[in-house]
């Protein structure tokens, strides 16, 4: 049955929400006044579940490596490229590369695979990283660009402005990202993420998530063919806040220090870019994504750090919801979740006011 | 037998715990709750440049919404005058005129500036607060705080975010034995051992917050601390036996059963 859908926001996850909406055959409008301007704009694009998972995060790697695995055929079908040369996981010194150490015990835990390159053979694989002490490469991930993936999504999907006077949806998707309207708002709330684009003669030839000195620093290069050079994004910063994103002296600073002591090469580079945005944090660091308490109402938002990467897997959790209305919801991604249950019942993530 | 009352009492207010605690490390917001029931901390600090503010279903909000006090610092400040600007804006925003004094004098090490720190000291006691300086483990630096107006003193036991412990425990004993003041060791503890040995040396509380926020389970190292902060407190009240080079039988020799 065809249905009317309403998709608010045009980031990487309304686009993809809309675009697999499309292919099933509803009728969709997608409403956004700037289409793909805001986390999707500023995210580096890393699909990197395993590389990026910390303890108390299983909900996120197991989601992760479920959308990782819709990636290839997606990219595919948009005609965008998905690099899979894996993410190198490196340390700047031996604090670090302990680290390091136990994120890899935590892999193993999870059964994910990994290989423990020593130094050297680190800067025999990647000959610009020549300061770091060791690490370890998570095979499978990969990274895309997301600008890309949204450029290809907006050929396929029409956004408009504002919805239609006459047009009556019987589902509405809620996309927007950090700014929910109410009565959801105060499940989503910003954190400020500064990142920067750089192009290079001499980039890394995978994504490289590193700690140097304690602080947590990656590298996802992009092959752009014209003369050789490439463009590397340098990020991220995390800062709660209340303020306009705006980038700071002291974020670029930081990325720029942290990044220069793995991969020297940095300091020749051109600056391109400096980019801040609101990530869409929500209590527990997991998305919200199928039906709220309002009939007809949904939300596919709060993706956090991890937009990009859940953006195939958020699309077809809501098109499969939208076909069988009744199909159960995952508890981890259920917006229902924070809701209070009754008098005196009190769910532990109950929001305080 | 339960102890005899022994509360911690800093600027004639009684706080119901000896640990403080930093949580702006935690890689969820949703650990702010069980970490803050295990740990039973006397209080949060909060950074300024963190939790600037309201941000709904942020940090400070969880923190609230416990019920415990909230203790803003000027982590990150490099200058006096940065650093009582900053008390400022926190005494503002979180309506209290306690703060948590940081000047720091190398960015690499984190280091305290001594001198730096004096001065901001005296400026902000002179405006109102009520200052709870993080300083170097050295006893003269201490009395000179003290001097100054301050309510505690916050010496260090390795550098923020090392886990190094307390590596000089004659520095920490000279500085509690130094003022009149509660002492509140910060920085360096990287488990519940280096908050036991602290409290053992006769501090009044222990500040932890990397020892948390970055442990594999935070609730749990949590509950951890309090309890070291709790057994090393005892401990430091109990009166321990004196270090001796040669054994002494713990049974006495005299008036036992003779074996015909």
């Amino acid at each position: 049955m065809s249905l009317r859908v309403t998709v608010r926001g045009a980031g990487i996850i309304g686009l993809s929400v809309a675009e697999e909406l499309l292919r099933r055959g509803h009728l969709v409008r997608v409403v956004d006044p700037v289409p793909a301007q805001g986390a999707s704009f500023a995210a580096a694009g890393m699909l990197s579940p395993a590389a990026e998972v910390w303890h108390g995060e299983d909900d996120v790697l197991r989601l992760g490596l479920a959308s990782l695995a819709l990636w290839p055929d997606f990219a595919r079908r948009l005609g965008v490229r998905l690099a899979d040369t894996g993410t190198l996981v490196v340390g700047a010194d031996a604090g670090d590369l302990q680290q390091v150490g136990r994120q890899v015990d935590l892999l193993a835990r999870h059964g994910v695979q990994v290989e423990e390159w020593s130094r050297r053979q680190v800067v025999e694989r990647e000959p610009s990283l020549d300061r770091v002490v060791g690490g370890v490469w998570v095979p499978g991930e990969g990274s895309v660009d997301p600008r890309q993936v949204c450029a290809a999504l907006l050929e396929r999907v029409r956004v408009e402005p504002e919805e239609p006077a006459d047009w009556r949806a019987d589902v509405t998707v809620i996309a927007t990202g950090a700014v929910l309207p109410e009565p959801h708002r105060h499940l989503v709330r910003g954190v400020r993420g500064e990142i920067l684009r750089v192009r290079t003669d001499d980039p890394p030839s995978r994504t490289v998530r590193g700690w140097v000195f304690g602080e947590a620093v990656y590298l996802v290069p992009r092959r752009r063919g014209s003369a050789g050079l490439a463009e590397v994004v340098v990020g991220a910063t995390s800062e709660e806040h209340d303020d306009r994103p705006v980038v700071t002296a002291g974020g670029v600073l930081r990325l720029l220090a942290a990044a220069r002591v793995l991969w020297p090469a940095l300091d020749r580079a051109e600056l391109l870019e400096t980019t801040a945005r609101d990530r869409p944090g929500t209590l527990d660091g997991l998305p919200l994504i199928g039906p709220t308490d309002r009939p007809g109402e949904w939300l596919a938002a709060g993706h956090y750090r991890h937009g990009v990467l859940l953006a195939p897997l958020t699309a077809r959790l809501i098109a499969e919801a939208v076909d069988h209305p009744y199909s159960a919801v995952d508890p981890a991604v259920d917006p229902r979740r924070f809701t209070p249950r009754e008098p005196g019942g009190t769910h532990a993530l109950h929001a305080q006011r | 037998m339960s102890a005899p009352a022994d509360p911690l009492v800093i600027a004639g207010q009684t706080l119901p715990s000896r640990l403080f605690l930093g949580t702006g490390g935690l890689p969820q917001v949703s650990l702010v709750a069980p970490v803050l029931a295990a740990a039973e901390p006397a209080l949060v600090t909060v950074s300024m440049r963190r939790a600037s503010g309201s941000g709904v279903g942020g940090l400070l909000e969880q923190v609230r919404g416990a019920g415990v006090r909230v203790l803003p610092n000027t982590a990150g400040c490099l200058s006096v005058r940065e650093a009582v600007l900053t008390a400022e804006l926190g005494r503002e925003a979180l309506e209290t005129d306690w703060v948590k004094l940081e000047v720091i004098g190398d960015e690499m090490s984190l280091w305290p500036d001594a001198v730096g720190l004096v001065e901001a000291a005296e400026q902000l006691v002179r405006r109102g607060f009520t200052v709870l300086p993080y300083s170097t483990d050295d006893p003269v630096i201490a009395r000179r705080l003290v001097d100054a107006g301050c309510a505690a003193v916050m010496p260090l036991g390795s550098p923020i975010g090392s886990g190094l412990g307390v590596l000089n425990p004659h520095a920490i004993e000279s500085v509690c034995a130094a003022v009149d003041v509660p002492v509140v060791l910060d920085a360096g503890v990287g488990t519940a051992s280096d908050a036991a040995l602290a409290m053992e040396l006769g501090c009044d509380a222990v500040l932890a917050a990397t020892a948390v926020t970055r442990a594999e389970s935070p609730a749990t190292m949590a509950r951890a601390l309090r309890l070291a902060v709790e057994a090393g407190r005892l401990a430091h009240r109990a009166g321990r036996i004196p270090r001796r080079a040669v054994a002494r039988a713990s049974s006495p020799m005299t008036g036992r059963i003779e074996a015909s």
